[in-house]
């Protein structure tokens, strides 16, 4: 699907406020990228003032999700979507929904760079599963700016990375927990405190990848019409490489 | 002005529409007409502000389509018919005796329901106004033909065929070029009364596109039975029932979420 | 069977019988019309039938017209016997007082079927047909008996005076027509001057100058008439034997044509039968009208039928545009509507009294009186003429034009009218730029039943200008070329008068179907013209129709 297809409409109005609403996503996405890239660099340089920052930029992602409902309800209401103009309405509303939440992850995963910051004695790369989280934090960059690619262009080729990559995400964290459990059973209480937030950060980074597929769920639905929700990571890797023989 | 505009009600806990920012064409107050002795509609109020597209919606016989022809005084046709109350374009008094009925319906143009070109040819149909105002140049018709025609974004189509009869085209093309020739003599304000009702929805969505066009240049309102075209086209939509005007404030918020209890009954299909 | 009733078949049944009744009487008119008017064209055959009665022998020569079964009666006993009758055309009437021969077949002796040999028959001017043989030919000073190219010669001659004939009757009719007219206006200057009391001597002078120049013009015209008649005369004449053995001669002057029917092939015939249909359509008639053509009839019936059309159309539309577009729904306007409805169902005679007293006595009356009081107590429009039986025809056909002009405006849609007020027009420039122009093909229709009944009436015309023999046409080449004034002559009352009027029936009988058949072929042909031009507008107003 060529995304010039939102643009070949009788009505210009109708061209304008699909736009819009694309136009509005990708914004949405580049703030979100933008929140994540904070992220991993606030808890790098145990940065409280990029952490602040994240969190007002989820303030404006809050707007950006409030508008881009508004202007769904506007193309619903005024121009009665259908097919291709239906999905991408519908799916734009989840996509928002779920960039919403990545949003708040990575504000929830900076708090690790807040609580650092305020003690000098213990550096946040001495932390038990640091350079897990690290790898997360990575994957889930690239997997969302992955994501907005293939939004973007409406072409759900790169989609099987992702889903590879959720995999992935899986097992570190699987790793991570692992590793913090030694370090629970082994060292001091001291460190309890800090250990118990980088918990909190590692399930946030892993919720943020989980997101990322939903929204390549969405994509998958506005591209292919496939409601492809609620399936094993397999099922739907096999569904993409199916999808992608028949294309070529 | 701000005043009017925020008293623009007929329930009380009604809407108020906001039209601060538009600069007015008609203003229509306290409108009463009289079919006989039979009330078609009861106190209207309403704003209408300049190169905005003003839908009115409403089940039929809701006086829609009656107000609709009381802004060019087309029911002055019907002799039975009795109108009381003040109406004003750009301040003039529509219902004043001074007024000239025939330089009121040039500067407020009507396209119908069924598109109704002239048994001429397509070139007559368009300077058919301009004759009537005793325009007999032919450069002048020339260059009023062309510059309707387009404006109607017919003239690619029928620029080789001017001396071809009207009636062969199609339905759609009947209809734009009933629009060209309202728009010929360039009124102020455009009036159509269910202009899309007879055609198929191809030539629907070029008629809407076309009146998103031509709001650059007039004033447009539009009556329409079908709630999704008002939806589409117009800036301010207007719901009407039994003879009173039920709500009228923007359409995106009349279609979103409307304030009286009947409007949203009608434009969501629960109206009995 | 009560099936078959239930579905209707019998009522489908009834309606395609009425429909095949009214066809088969349709083409059986029109058959009939033709077949009898037609054989009016054809050469027939001439007989020789001898007869035998009580010894007393006697030869027929003529054309066998009719026959059928009748009774003699034997002087004798009594005794009544049916006996098949033969009616021969005998002709020479100069010689026997009649044309016609009844002939019974109880004295014929032999067949009717033996063709005449060599017979010649002769039409002339005066007395009908003469059939005989030819026993010779006096041409100029030449006497000429029995030679080959005997009847070639005659023929020139023959062609020869009618060139003549024709020269005289130019100049009788339109050269000295027209200084009779111009001394006509003379003599009404003067009475007109007289009347005003300005008659000076100057103008005495100059109209007796004038009429002068016009008198040595006319002179010079009888001159000249007085030459061709000689010329005439030296035509010589030919000599024929009728039955009987009696000899005729007969000036050549006299003959319009002769020919020898049994001696043509078809192709000779046919070419015959053309010419009498061309003479029959262009020369006028003669011996009261029971014989030559029905020019000025036809010419009488068309001008008058399109100034009738003239006249109906702008009254009926102008009614019929008040009573639709402006009149007011009401009791008035019903009144008027019934009135005419049952104006349409009035006797078309009354018509003709109504037209003899309103337009002739006292219109007419009226515009002798202020325009033409110089020529009475001549009339000139006091008297039954042209314009008077126009407009009584106009009369009498205004409430078929109003009713299918109101039923023509009463379908042009509203839309089409708003969209011409929305744009500013009053209402009588919609009506006359969109409405009436659409309305056209029933105005249209209107005019053709109009046409359909003015030019088949004739009751009323008799009472307002048509008579049996006009010495003029309505239109001619002398100004004003259409004489509204002129009494005119007029196929449907031609019919009649031969048919009812004439001294001879049986030899006008023919005449009276050829007369029919052009009557209807003059109206169909009016009809076909209307509906074509109504089909025209038809198709251009034929999208507005769904």
């Amino acid at each position: 699907m060529e995304q010039t297809e939102f643009k070949s409409h009788i009505s210009q109005r109708y061209n304008a406020s699909l736009e819009d609403l694309f136009n509005q996503v990708l914004e949405m996405g580049g703030l979100v990228e933008k929140q994540l890239e904070n992220a991993v660099e606030a808890i790098k340089c145990e940065d409280k003032s990029l952490a602040k920052k994240i969190k007002q930029l989820d303030r404006i992602v809050n707007k950006e999700e409030v508008e881009i409902d508004r202007l769904c309800a506007s193309v619903f209401a005024r121009q009665q979507p259908t097919a291709s103009d239906l999905r991408l309405v519908v799916s734009a509303i989840r996509i928002a929904v779920d960039l919403e939440r990545i949003g708040d992850e990575a504000v929830n995963a900076s708090k690790l760079a807040i609580k650092m910051s305020k003690t000098d004695e213990v550096p946040c790369n001495t932390l038990p599963a640091y350079d897990y989280l690290m790898q997360i934090l990575d994957f889930d960059r690239a997997m969302l700016q992955k994501v907005l690619t293939s939004f973007a262009e409406l072409d759900i080729n790169g989609l099987s990375d992702i889903i590879e990559y959720e995999d992935q995400v899986s097992a570190i964290k699987a790793k991570a927990l692992v590793e913090i459990q030694q370090s629970l059973n082994n060292n001091s209480d001291a460190l309890a405190e800090y250990i118990m937030q980088m918990i909190v950060s590692i399930r946030s980074a892993e919720r943020v990848s989980a997101h990322i597929v939903n929204v390549c769920e969405s994509i998958i639905y506005l591209v292919e019409g496939e409601h492809v929700r609620n399936v094993n990571s397999e099922k739907l890797n096999d569904f993409l490489n199916k999808a992608e023989e028949d294309k070529s | 002005m701000s005043e009017k505009g925020l008293s623009i009600s007929v329930d009380r806990e009604s809407q108020s529409l906001s039209l601060e920012s538009e600069k007015i064409s008609i203003e229509v107050e306290n409108l009463d007409l009289y079919y006989g002795a039979k009330q078609a509609l009861n106190k209207i109020n309403m704003l209408i502000p300049e190169n905005r597209v003003t839908a009115f919606i409403g089940p039929s016989g809701c006086g829609k389509s009656t107000l609709l022809r009381c802004f060019n005084r087309m029911n002055d046709l019907i002799d039975i018919v009795r109108v009381e109350g003040k109406m004003t374009l750009h301040g003039d008094d529509i219902y004043s005796k001074s007024m000239d009925i025939s330089a009121l319906r040039r500067s407020v143009g009507m396209v119908f329901q069924k598109p109704n070109p002239f048994p001429k040819s397509i070139y007559e149909n368009v300077c058919y106004g301009l004759r009537l105002q005793g325009i007999t140049n032919k450069n002048t018709l020339d260059e009023a033909v062309e510059w309707a025609l387009k404006g109607a974004g017919l003239w690619e189509e029928v620029k080789d065929r001017l001396d071809e009869n009207a009636l062969g085209m199609s339905g759609g093309q009947q209809q734009r070029l009933c629009i060209a020739r309202a728009i010929a003599i360039k009124p102020k304000v455009l009036l159509l009364d269910e202009p899309t009702s007879a055609l198929d929805p191809i030539s629907t969505l070029a008629i809407e596109e076309l009146i998103f066009e031509l709001k650059k240049d007039f004033t447009i309102l539009i009556v329409t039975h079908n709630m999704q075209q008002a939806a589409r086209v117009s800036d301010y939509t207007a719901f009407m029932y039994m003879g009173d005007l039920i709500e009228y404030t923007d359409t995106d918020s009349l279609f979103t979420n409307p304030q009286v209890k009947r409007t949203e009954d009608y434009i969501t299909g629960r109206y009995g | 069977m009560k099936e078959w009733f239930n579905k209707g078949e019998h009522w489908i049944w009834m309606s395609s019988a009425m429909v095949s009744i009214s066809v088969v009487l349709v083409i059986g008119l029109m058959g009939m019309i033709t077949y009898k008017g037609g054989i009016h064209f054809w050469p027939h055959a001439v007989y020789e039938v001898h007869l035998d009665q009580n010894g007393q022998k006697e030869t027929i020569v003529g054309e066998l017209h009719d026959e059928k079964t009748g009774h003699a009666t034997d002087p004798i006993s009594g005794v009544e016997t049916p006996v098949d009758q033969y009616l021969f055309k005998v002709g020479n009437r100069d010689v026997y007082g009649i044309d016609f021969r009844w002939v019974n077949s109880n004295v014929l002796d032999g067949g009717v079927d033996k063709l005449s040999k060599d017979v010649l028959v002769v039409e002339r001017y005066e007395y009908g047909n003469v059939y005989g043989h030819l026993i010779s030919a006096k041409l100029g000073e030449k006497t000429l008996n029995n030679q080959n190219d005997l009847l070639a010669l005659i023929n020139q001659q023959v062609d020869k005076s009618t060139e003549i004939r024709s020269q005289i009757r130019h100049i009788e009719k339109i050269e000295i027509g027209k200084v009779n007219y111009e001394i006509e206006q003379l003599r009404f200057e003067e009475k007109k001057l007289r009347l005003k009391n300005e008659f000076t001597p100057e103008d005495a002078a100059r109209i007796d100058e004038e009429r002068s120049l016009l008198q040595t013009q006319f002179k010079e015209f009888q001159k000249q008439t007085a030459v061709l008649y000689k010329q005439l005369n030296g035509f010589g004449s030919i000599t024929v034997e009728i039955s009987g053995g009696q000899k005729l001669t007969i000036p050549l002057k006299k003959i319009v044509s002769l020919w020898q029917p049994n001696n043509m092939n078809f192709i000779e015939k046919i070419g015959f039968f053309g010419h009498s249909v061309k003479s029959f359509l262009l020369d006028d008639p003669r011996e009261a009208n029971t014989e030559g053509g029905v020019f000025p009839a036809m010419i009488g019936t068309i001008t008058m039928v399109l100034l009738m059309t003239i006249f109906v159309t702008p009254m009926g539309v102008i009614a019929a545009i008040y009573m639709s577009e402006y009149a007011k729904d009401g009791f008035m306007l019903r009144i008027v509507r019934i009135s005419i409805n049952n104006l349409a169902g009035v006797p078309s005679i009354v018509f003709g009294i109504f037209g003899l007293g309103f337009f002739v006595y006292i219109l007419g009356g009226s515009i002798d009186e202020l325009f033409y009081d110089y020529a009475l107590p001549s009339p000139t429009f006091g008297t039954p003429g042209l314009l008077w039986a126009a407009l009584t025809m106009a009369l009498l056909t205004l409430p078929v034009v109003i009713v299918s002009t109101e039923e023509g405006l009463s379908r042009i849609p509203r839309s089409l009218r708003e969209g011409g007020l929305a744009l500013g027009a009053t209402k009588f420039e919609t009506i006359m730029k969109i409405v009436l122009p659409m309305a056209t093909p029933a105005i249209m229709t209107g005019l053709i039943l109009a046409i359909a009944r003015a030019a088949g009436e004739v009751a009323p015309l008799m009472l307002v200008g048509v008579v049996k023999l006009a010495p003029e046409l309505p239109v001619d080449s002398i100004a004003p070329f259409l004489h509204l004034d002129r009494k005119f002559m007029h196929l449907g009352f031609h019919i009649y008068d031969v048919g009812f009027q004439s001294p001879n029936v049986e030899a006008s009988q023919p005449l009276l179907y050829a007369t029919s058949l052009l009557l209807v072929i003059i109206i169909v042909g009016l009809n076909i013209g209307a509906i074509s031009i109504r089909n025209r507008l038809r198709e251009k107003y034929k999208a507005l129709e769904h």
